[in-house]
């Protein structure tokens, strides 16, 4: 990737020809094959995505039937390919892009969280603590991570092992079944860390923007939502550009959202720091400034609609 | 809900499983009714029924900012749903207005200190034009769709400046730059390769955008009066209207066809006709500025005859020339000219000319429209027996809003700046000498 920057170095075309596997990579992580990639994920990234997915098929059979030591309908699920599946696929990406970004971070938990623990606000202090409770509890403790399910998902997630359970049991057990209905019951979208920090950004987003656009202080989950509320860009598909192997997207959705030079430079260092390159360097240095933020804000539009497409009809 | 503070209680409604809204809050009862729902109806709001829905099926509780419509405003609600055995109770926490990002008019931002949109030409891979959007309009005609760029841009800029274009036939970025028209405008330009999603470049995007911030080598007498870009369009219109109306009350009055009235009454209902004639020729004039000033201003071509329209010019302005005692002197039938220019266009120049002429010359004198051909061009001069053009100000008098300073006499100072653009948009070119015997003599160039 590195060399001397050359007439054809344009920022957005870059971004543009990087950003597709944003839309499409679940699908190659699907195939396992990656044969039309620019960037195919690392195998730690592979690992990861299925080390996730397991963890929550784990969670959710604890909740349905007790705690075992292995997965039971793990396997099964993985070898009819229901975990292989896009949008499944796909928010197990995220969550990887998150951790990473988290760890990049320091890991510590949000500052501003803490502070609008006290806001006038009732509904701001109320979101500020269910973001740290689900920080703390769905994120980085054991045995809640299906709640950072969206909740499309948990129901299709939850039925999906209750019917694996029934397979390899060979019966029906209401117990199950009623333990799913009171699991899916108690979910709370409000109470995830993505809604709990966008309720936060719609309530303050304005007022607080210096804030939210600090990821040191903001911590992760409010700094991308107070992206998704300004760009209105799904918060799993910022966390997945912010994280890419190239730098270019997220230069591109920086820009979208109007980040003075020195401003998205520290951003960059904050989030990616050790893993930008040279020339994603020297190419930010000399053409970020040139982005007209209408264009990068068209160019966010069309990958956000390739993604939901994508996702809905599980093609590109 | 027709303000931007946060509520101060939630405001709730109830919608059925069915998607019928069985209770509402006053606020969302008529945020309902204004999307075009009815009582009882089913939710009007896409993005609140589709939420509704979800949740119904779901049998979940979710929280969520939706987006929603009321009238020309975007509203982003904070809403919170929770299902129950019948129905679904939804609570709005907060709304606040926002930004239209996916508004396809976002491109207007683009140069903020422009109050019109840029043209959007877009091009496939063998850089045919395959689009235009924006204020195309006197700028791409049905026959560009399908022509190559370099046809296009040549057209608009040039051979001189098509070196400006380079990067569009390598697919490759231009910055923004500025670029002068053919008919001396100037032009912001830039540019982008379009990519499909397989990455492959799938062809080329131009913005043009007119660049006031420059004057223009024409430009002498400045900007400062530019008009807006919707002006011919949408402006002109809507003020025509009224000052006709107020010429024919004047006239109305100023005649006294509904009984006689104090002297100096009609004296004064008569200069408010002029006036407002000559609010209404500034209307035209500045129509017309925005039309020839837009970035790639182009004429159509059509085979005319000058002698012809010289003909039906004089006739035009015959009883105005009749009025002053003056005769207009035209070719006679057996006198043709062809020429390659568009018919209306040349009329117009035609028409400005010899209003000048009558307005500027002593009354009981004559004016001459001749046409000629030489050189490879087909010429049509206006020559009056006014005081003339002094030598300086052979060039200044075609400035824009330049007058020589003169006022007072119903000009706006615009129309011989137009007719110089139209005539070099047409290929050809206006100038003025000294007429023989004295006085001004306009020629018209075009080509054959």
């Amino acid at each position: 990737m590195d060399g001397l920057l050359g007439p054809q170095d344009d920022l957005l075309s870059i971004a543009s020809f990087h950003a597709r596997d944003v839309d499409a990579l679940c699908q190659d992580v699907a195939s396992i094959i990656f044969p039309s990639a620019v960037h195919t994920p690392s195998e730690a990234t592979i690992s990861a995505v299925s080390v996730k997915l397991l963890q929550i098929v784990r969670d959710i059979e604890a909740r349905l039937q007790g705690a075992t030591p292995e997965s039971i309908t793990g396997p099964l699920l993985a070898r009819s390919g229901f975990l292989r599946e896009p949008d499944i696929v796909d928010f197990a990406l995220a969550r990887v892009a998150e951790d990473n970004l988290i760890a990049r971070l320091g890991g510590g938990f949000s500052e501003f969280a803490v502070e609008l623990l006290d806001h006038a606000d009732e509904s701001v202090a109320h979101a500020a603590q269910a973001l740290l409770a689900a920080d703390s509890l769905q994120l980085r403790a054991q045995g809640r991570s299906y709640l950072t399910l969206p909740p499309e998902l948990l129901y299709k997630v939850c039925w999906r092992i209750v019917a694996a359970l029934e397979v390899l049991s060979g019966s029906r057990s209401d117990e199950v079944i009623n333990k799913a209905r009171l699991l899916i019951s108690s979910y709370d979208e409000a109470h995830t860390a993505p809604a709990s920090a966008r309720k936060i950004a719609h309530f303050i987003g304005n007022e607080a923007k210096v804030s939210l656009s600090n990821p040191h202080y903001a911590g992760i989950h409010l700094f991308v939502a107070q992206l998704s509320a300004d760009l209105n860009i799904g918060h799993d598909h910022i966390l997945r550009m912010i994280d890419f192997e190239s730098a270019f997207p997220m230069m591109v959705l920086l820009a979208a959202d109007g980040v003075p030079k020195d401003e998205a430079l520290q951003t960059m260092i904050a989030l990616r720091g050790q893993i930008l390159l040279p020339r994603e360097a020297v190419l930010f240095e000399s053409e970020y400034v040139h982005i007209i933020r209408e264009m990068a804000r068209e160019q966010l539009n069309k990958w956000s609609a390739a993604r939901l497409a994508f996702l809905s009809f599980c093609k590109t | 809900m027709n303000g931007t503070a946060p509520l101060t209680r939630a405001v709730t409604g109830e919608v059925s499983h069915e998607g019928m809204l069985l209770r509402a809050d006053d606020a969302l009862e008529q945020l309902h009714l204004r999307a075009g729902g009815e009582l009882g109806g089913i939710v009007a709001c896409p993005a609140l029924l589709s939420l509704t829905q979800m949740v119904v099926s779901l049998r979940m509780r979710l929280a969520r900012a939706v987006r929603v419509s009321d009238g020309a405003d975007n509203l982003e609600l904070w809403v919170e749903a929770e299902p129950s055995d019948n129905e679904v109770k939804l609570s709005i926490l907060s709304w606040r207005k926002i930004e239209n990002v996916a508004a396809s008019s976002k491109l207007q931002a683009v140069w903020p200190d422009q109050g019109q949109e840029p043209v959007r030409l877009g091009f496939d891979r063998a850089l045919r034009l395959v689009d235009a959007r924006g204020p195309v309009e006197d700028i791409v005609r049905p026959a560009d769709f399908g022509s190559s760029a370099k046809i296009i841009l040549e057209r608009f800029f040039g051979t001189e400046q098509f070196a400006q274009f380079q990067n569009v036939e390598k697919f490759l970025p231009i910055s923004r730059r500025n670029v002068t028209t053919l008919n001396d405008g100037n032009m912001l330009v830039w540019g982008q390769a379009e990519r499909n999603t397989d990455g492959e470049v799938s062809g080329y995007t131009l913005f043009f955008a007119q660049n006031e911030k420059i004057v223009g080598p024409t430009g002498l007498g400045g900007d400062q009066s530019t008009p807006g870009a919707l002006f011919g369009n949408q402006l002109a219109p809507v003020l025509r209207q009224p000052l006709n109306r107020i010429i024919a009350n004047a006239e109305t009055i100023g005649s006294e066809l509904l009984g006689p009235i104090r002297e100096n009454y009609a004296s004064y209902a008569r200069d408010i006709a002029n006036a407002a004639r000559h609010l209404t020729a500034l209307v035209e004039d500045l129509g017309d500025l925005e039309a020839v000033e837009r970035p790639g201003f182009a004429t159509a071509k059509d085979e005319i005859e000058l002698g012809d329209v010289a003909r039906r010019a004089a006739g035009l302005l015959a009883l105005k020339a009749a009025d002053h005692s003056i005769t207009l002197v035209v070719p006679d039938d057996q006198t043709h000219v062809p020429a390659n220019a568009e018919f209306r266009r040349v009329l117009q120049v035609m028409l400005n000319l010899i209003t000048n002429a009558i307005r500027y010359s002593p009354d009981g004198t004559e004016i001459r429209v001749e046409v000629g051909a030489g050189d490879g061009c087909a010429r049509i001069s206006v020559a009056d027996q006014g005081s003339g053009v002094g030598m300086d100000n052979h060039e200044r008098i075609f400035a824009k809003f330049e007058r020589l300073g003169r006022t007072g006499d119903g000009g706006s100072g615009l129309g011989l700046y137009i007719s110089r653009r139209l005539a070099r948009a047409m290929g050809g070119d206006l100038t003025v000498e000294d007429a023989k015997g004295g006085g001004a003599k306009f020629t018209l160039r075009l080509p054959q």
